[in-house]
């Protein structure tokens, strides 16, 4: 019971006023900066750190982490409404919920999406809580070796399905896993592909081909039917919020699932990318009608983003307890720790309990506000498609083209999202699909890095792929999710055989 | 077998004070009038990260410039984004790169859009030591033991790493020279991960900063062996097990013939800039240092001070250059 | 009908091929080989390379059976589609000379007047409101610094 103790002391800490202003003026500015593209997270935290030293390390954590907390919901909504997800893990909340605010219920798809990140949230900071002193240990026995196996269960629970066009979801895959090699290898600190083409040294961006791929190729696509359409004729009010929020206990199952699936890959550090992906992979294979997934299936919404949300809030701590950040947010609040004098690691839980639980209970209140302020700024948001598209259509353009430049300061960029607009345009029409590139280039590099420090570590015998529990359970998994049609098949055809008898 | 940098050292506690001097009279010269940017050749988070950070709060806390300044992070390629960066703002001293031996290291092993000399060095404000570190439940007590037990396995003990061909693998094939015995070395993406490897028993060894391997040591997961400096650290408040900093025996006390290895935090301006403007941020770094801040930091992340200037800190860089490419050019690491 | 699908499948197969084939070129300056350590440098990238040929040229056989009536893009669509993407890409072309700001509102400006049937006035209004409230958030909040040109230099912003 002493956590219980610890817990409540912890909200006597983040209940008071100042906390909890704190909490709505973070939540607010992450929102800000989670919508617009050119502005991430780590902006945010960057623009707040400064103020952060003449606080106390208590309240600097609260104001950043509710930053990072509302900034974690806010890139959902261009994800929803624009088709640009500002960042990695709300990738794949564009698939369903892009079509779904297409189709004019642009309310009902943010609801959806922020009742389900909510609830995701809110499991993992419950699980957070249980397990905060273990959680430091269940991270150390990952090595490179299960890393890999990881990303590769993320990697076959998605492509496995085969939905699409067989060879030309390969050829996404391998361009994806291509553009990841570019620039320095870890492994061998050689430069690949980069042709000794400076800016081309830090790698193809990922937000860079995103903005591209799924912002400028849309709207390419979009406007072939002219600039002139208006916007969405949609009722938007309050009350469609409230009615999509009822309505979430009917899909019980898939948040349920989706936020096991995120809390496992936030506490075992695969992160909330490959969470997301993976959590929406798996609810498309177990659906009942997995044809209706990619054209605003509500199902498809809520996977990604309660798996997104609750495995950004469980791996905060693993972090803290680690020192190892899991994002450049959570690096930059990180390094915000230690020049408050704070040092990251396993002693954090002991040797600065009041600080610990006091983030813990402010990560209850914080995501509960942010839930609040996100929903109610729901109506507002959807009403930005209300407005032309011969405004919004431009305006979009340049503020991708303005969040392509500030990743990295670099002209290059620039043009390089406008090359992957047009790659977009040209293969979002010929049927290639854009998913499994994107999620080649987040994953394809440390998959590579993770199975070639494996391959060290065992002098090159692949047997260490089941050399541990974890990582041949997880290996196994991955290989049975691939092969899945395959042994559905086979199960089914057994088992038609046998009834006969 | 004393490391450059930590030749220069020994002349900065005598040369600091004059090279403050002349940079503040200097100063007056020139001034940035327009926000000056503060480009960080790491990842955020990473320890050029802070240290960037935390100048440019000291800066701000204590009015040390007229103009804002802004951090940007340009840790592509191991941080030569930030170097390159430097090279194409030529001529424009708004733009302060923060790195480390790195920049006069990267471009000898691998094929850089930069070279050393396209940037002005500024300054040399601290040295980060290297400790080599062994799980703590692993049964050597002492380094010596540590390197027979590795001689036995003969190239079998891993050691895990940041990065390839960069600080820590240069250290441990210093190590390997040194003592004659093979080490696997296991890149991984930052000090925090090699760290964790360690940590998790998943590695044998590694080399790692003080500061990335004190959560661990409290923890009781990782023992210190040996430090790699001519003397042992200041520190000495009990970290873990009612040990300090200071208790660590450096590495030649424990046996093994390797003297001194420090990494540098440094400060530079792109090439074109003048004479005033180099010496007016040196200035501004001399001003840093002398804040109990600077002192605060160092003391937490167990950093050496050491603050170096003008035409020492070219020298160190020059000698430190000339030895590094031996060794590059004897294990086949050279491309320029 | 202006472009047949099938010659655009046709031509994306030709430039996924070409792409495989400078990423397998390429890695062949690095360590393609599986040595005692593993995989080298260009192992992965090597193979990824082919496959990507050998996948590109299925794609290929299978383009050349299609419908040739099926069209990929009519007259009036890439009209459209070009209205929005040569501007573009002239904003792109000019934003490494002129910065930003100065591009992007006459971008703004044009597009709006052009496409949205607002008066110049109107048109130009809103492109100013716009990339005034660009400037506020980026460079005064944020204090993240956009490219900015000549235009601005002679202003004495930066």
């Amino acid at each position: 019971m002493s956590d219980f103790a610890s817990l409540l002391v912890g909200f006597q800490t983040a209940l008071s006023t100042y906390h909890v202003a704190l909490m709505i003026g973070g939540v607010l500015l992450g929102i800000l900066v989670g919508v617009l593209p050119g502005l991430g997270a780590p902006n945010g935290v960057s623009l707040l750190l400064p103020l952060t030293f003449s606080m106390d390390p208590v309240s600097a954590i609260i104001l950043l982490s509710s930053m990072y907390w509302g900034a974690l919901f806010g890139g959902s909504t261009t994800s929803i409404l624009f088709n640009i997800p500002g960042e990695p893990s709300s990738v794949a909340t564009t698939f369903d919920g892009y079509p779904m605010a297409k189709a004019g219920k642009p309310t009902e798809a943010l609801a959806t999406a922020f009742s389900a990140a909510g609830f995701g949230a809110l499991v993992g900071v419950v699980l957070v809580t249980l397990l905060a002193n273990s959680i430091a240990g269940i991270a150390l026995r990952f090595s490179s070796p299960e890393y890999f196996a990881v990303y590769l269960l993320a990697f076959c629970s998605f492509i496995g399905m085969g939905s699409g066009h067989p060879l030309k979801t390969a050829a996404a895959l391998l361009i994806g896993l291509s553009l990841a090699a570019v620039g320095m290898d870890t492994v061998s600190g050689e430069m690949r592909l980069t042709f000794g083409y400076d800016p081309l040294v830090k790698g193809v961006t990922f937000l860079v081909a995103v903005i591209g791929l799924f912002g400028i190729g849309e709207i390419l696509i979009t406007v072939e039917q002219g600039l002139k359409f208006d916007g969405i004729h949609a009722k938007i009010d309050l009350a469609t919020v409230f009615r999509t929020m009822a309505g979430m206990p009917r899909y019980w199952l898939a948040l349920v699932r989706s936020t096991l699936i995120g809390c496992w890959m936030g506490i075992t550090p695969g992160g909330p990318t490959a969470a997301s992906f993976m959590s929406y992979g798996v609810a498309r294979r177990f659906s009942r009608r997995p044809e209706r997934f990619g054209s605003g299936e509500p199902e498809g919404i809520i996977s990604p983003e309660a798996a997104d949300h609750s495995a950004g809030v469980s791996a905060l701590l693993p972090m803290l307890a680690l020192g190892v950040p899991g994002s450049a947010t959570a690096a930059v609040m990180m390094g915000g720790l230690m020049i408050w004098g704070l040092q990251p690691g396993p002693m954090l839980f002991t040797e600065q309990h009041d600080f610990v639980w006091g983030l813990i209970a402010s990560m209850y209140l914080a995501n509960v506000v942010a839930v609040i302020l996100v929903l109610a700024t729901v109506p507002l948001f959807s009403a930005i498609l209300r407005v032309p598209f011969s405004i919004i259509g431009p305006l979009i353009v340049v503020v991708c083209l303005t969040g392509a430049y500030t990743v990295s300061n670099s002209m290059f960029d620039v043009v390089l999202a406008l090359i992957f607009g047009v790659v977009g345009y040209v293969f979002k029409k010929l049927d290639y699909p854009i998913a499994p590139l994107v999620l080649a280039m987040v994953l394809g590099d440390k998959a590579e890095d993770a199975f070639r420090q494996s391959m060290i570590l065992s002098n090159g015998s692949l047997g260490i792929f089941w050399s541990t529990a974890i990582a041949g359970t997880l290996t196994t998994l991955a290989f049975a999710l691939a092969l899945w049609p395959l042994l559905s098949r086979l199960i089914g055809w057994m088992s038609a055989r046998r009834v006969p008898v | 077998m004393r490391s450059p940098v930590a030749a220069a050292l020994a002349v900065a506690s005598l040369g600091a004070l004059g090279a403050g001097f002349t940079a503040t009279s200097a100063s007056a010269d020139w001034q940035p009038n327009r926000p000056v940017e503060f480009v960080v050749a790491s990842g955020p988070g990473g320890g050029t990260d802070q240290f960037a950070r935390l100048v440019q709060s000291i800066i701000q806390k204590h009015e040390l410039m007229a103009v804002p300044v802004i951090v940007s992070n340009k840790g592509g390629g191991a941080g030569s984004e930030a170097f390159v960066y430097g090279k194409g703002a030529d001529g424009d001293p708004t733009k302060v790169v923060f790195g480390t031996n790195n920049e006069w290291l990267l471009p000898l092993v691998t094929k850089m859009g930069y070279a050393s000399s396209d940037l002005r060095p500024v300054a040399s404000m601290a040295v980060d030591e290297f400790i080599l570190w062994t799980n703590s439940e692993a049964p050597y007590q002492t380094a010596a033991e540590f390197i027979e037990s590795a001689r036995k396995q003969n190239g079998g003990m891993k050691v895990a790493g940041s990065q390839s061909k960069d600080t820590d693998q240069i250290l441990v094939r210093r190590l390997e020279k040194a003592t004659g015995v093979k080490f696997t070395y296991v890149p991984f993406k930052s000090g925090g991960e090699a760290a964790v490897q360690l940590a998790g028993a998943h590695v044998e060894a590694n080399t790692n900063n003080p500061q990335e391997n004190v959560g661990q040591w409290k923890a009781g997961k990782v023992r210190p062996l040996c430090v790699f400096s001519s003397k042992r650290l200041a520190y000495k408040e009990p970290v873990a097990d009612g040990k300090s900093w200071a208790d660590i025996p450096t590495c030649v006390e424990a046996g093994i013939p390797l003297d001194t290895y420090q990494m540098p935090r440094t400060v530079w301006l792109p090439k074109g800039t003048s004479d005033e403007q180099v010496a007016f941020y040196a200035a501004v770094m001399d001003k840093v240092r002398q804040t109990p801040e600077w002192k605060d930091w160092l003391a937490r992340t167990s950093q050496s001070e050491a603050f170096v200037t003008g035409p020492a800190f070219a020298d160190a860089i020059k000698q430190d250059e000339t030895k590094n490419r031996a060794q590059f050019a004897e294990d086949g690491w050279l491309v320029n | 009908m202006l472009a047949r699908r099938r010659s655009i499948e046709l031509g994306t197969a030709v430039a996924v091929a070409i792409f495989g084939g400078i990423v397998a070129t390429e890695s062949l300056g690095h360590d393609i080989g599986w040595g005692e350590a593993g995989p080298g440098a260009g192992y992965f990238p090597f193979r990824i390379g082919l496959l990507l040929i050998a996948v590109s040229t299925g794609i290929f056989i299978q383009s050349l059976r299609m419908d040739r009536s099926e069209s990929f893009v009519s007259a009036t669509e890439l009209r459209a589609s070009l209205a929005v993407f040569l501007p573009t890409a002239a904003l792109v072309a000019l934003m490494p000379w002129l910065g930003c700001y100065v591009p992007s509102f006459v971008y703004l400006a044009y597009m709006m007047r052009r496409h949205g049937d607002f008066s110049w006035l109107r048109s130009i209004a809103l492109a100013a409101v716009v990339m005034a409230v660009f400037f506020l958030v980026f460079e005064i909040w944020f204090r993240v610094p956009l490219a900015k040109g000549p235009i601005e230099s002679m202003l004495g912003i930066y």
